[in-house]
């Protein structure tokens, strides 16, 4: 989706100060940081968690004025909410009566499950024996789609031309379309700045991002 | 007290929307023109709607809050970017391991006991005299946590993320550093589960340094790009 979370080459924000100290400063952001944590440590039946996707359907305005923890606050109240853990109204008065959450005999992560968890290989490599289409070195395009749904390719990408510099193997693929996209590999592509921005661009910078096969398209000459 | 409450409701009540599907474009203005106006207000508001989603977890038996405690001690107080300024350090006196950080940085940290949530798949570059490596993630706040710890604010600020890609140099030089036109500056968009660590180059008159003393010299900010090491 075409929201203001896809942020790469907007201008007219000022750049902050760069902060030294451990970033959860406030309270609330420790609890927001260990909740969100936990639950992806032991998700809770019916609710995997918030998602990226949660957090680029903040309104834009808001999206922009809310601080960084302030958004993962929201989309743990939406996908509780959309889980069927609570609702609005206990949200808005916690102090009331409950409903009991349909999760069987779920028992939450302790301290140890969720650390020997945060501590685990997550590596996103997927085993495969599809083969890539393309290889490093190749040139390729990157589509021009501006799907409804959440993606992965940022849009100051799309239409440009780049070079695969490096390949990750099968990763799980992130977007919600195409849905049958099966297996896809994952490549880093370079781009120039001139590709990109065109004039504005300076003659010794490259970019580049993690684009899927569903990215992208062969150079064909 | 009665403001606090009508904008609690209102969030929450755009909450759901979000949740269904609407976007509740019109009532955000307002919203964000509060959050404008009253910071420390805006960060009672959000103290409470933690306070209340925690609770009614907990109360459910669907969250322990102990869990949530030992998880925020763990980046506060075991990971964080002293892991990533030991492979630094140590990169800058062992070329083998440098090199094998370079080629398969994912091996190293799996072998080293340092895989961990938002950080297996690792990817390492280093910067030289000709080359500024820079990180970066334009659609949210991809980090290397089990390496670096948790993001710095300003990573995850909406300008760096805006302006990084399309004018690094210019960043960079609000950051302090002025690059040379001739030096070729590379900027990594973290848009998948792939995560960056940048080797900075190591400063001058170190020869004599032990690695306990070289990693002490390695920043948190020089291993994303953002600063070289005087």
């Amino acid at each position: 989706m075409n929201t203001i979370h896809d942020l790469g080459g907007m201008d007219g924000f000022t750049l902050p100060e760069r902060d030294q100290d451990f970033p959860l400063r406030e309270g609330w952001e420790k609890q927001v940081w260990g909740l969100a944590l936990a639950i992806w440590s032991k998700p809770i039946p019916g609710n995997p968690g918030g998602t990226r996707a949660d957090i680029e359907r903040i309104p834009p305005a808001l999206y922009l004025d809310m601080p960084y923890y302030a958004k993962w606050l929201w989309a743990e109240e939406v996908a509780a909410i959309r889980g069927g853990l609570t609702t609005r109204a206990e949200l808005d008065n916690p102090d009331g009566k409950l409903s009991p959450a349909e999760v069987g005999n779920f028992v939450p992560s302790s301290p140890l499950e969720a650390v020997t968890y945060l501590q685990t290989d997550d590596s996103y490599v997927v085993p495969s024996t599809v083969a890539p289409r393309f290889r490093i070195g190749d040139e390729v395009i990157v589509k021009n789609n501006h799907p409804e749904g959440h993606t992965r390719c940022p849009r100051y990408t799309r239409g440009c031309r780049g070079v695969i510099v490096n390949h990750h193997g099968v990763h799980g693929f992130q977007d919600d379309e195409p849905v049958d996209a099966g297996e896809q590999h994952l490549y880093t592509v370079v781009f120039t700045a001139k590709t990109l921005w065109g004039d504005r661009g300076h003659e010794n910078d490259r970019i580049s991002a993690e684009l899927w096969e569903a990215h992208l398209d062969p150079v064909v000459e | 007290m009665s403001d606090e409450k009508v904008s609690r409701r209102d969030f929450i009540s755009k909450t759901t929307m979000a949740a269904s599907g609407v976007v509740a474009g019109s009532a955000a203005s307002s919203v964000g023109a509060q959050a404008s106006a009253n910071q420390a207000h805006v960060q009672s508001e959000y103290a409470l709607r933690t306070k209340a989603l925690v609770s009614v977890l907990t109360k459910k038996n669907l969250i322990n809050p102990n869990t949530m405690d030992a998880i925020v001690d763990f980046y506060e107080n075991k990971v964080g970017p002293h892991i990533g300024a030991r492979m630094v350090a140590r990169s800058w006196l062992d070329a083998d391991y440098r090199q094998r950080l370079l080629d398969d940085a994912r091996a190293v940290i799996r072998e080293e006991g340092n895989a961990g949530v938002q950080g297996t798949d690792l990817v390492v570059v280093e910067n030289s005299e000709k080359v500024h490596n820079l990180v970066v993630c334009t659609l949210c706040s991809c980090y290397p946590w089990p390496v670096l710890g948790l993001p710095p604010t300003w990573y995850k600020d909406s300008a760096y993320r805006a302006q990084v890609v399309v004018d690094p140099r210019g960043v960079l030089k609000v950051f302090g550093l002025e690059l040379d036109d001739d030096v070729e500056v590379r900027v990594w968009d973290s848009t998948a589960e792939v995560r960056y660590l940048v080797i900075p180059e190591r400063p001058a008159g170190t020869e004599d340094l032990s690695i306990d003393a070289l990693a002490g010299l390695v920043t948190r900010d020089s291993m994303i790009g953002a600063e070289k090491l005087a």
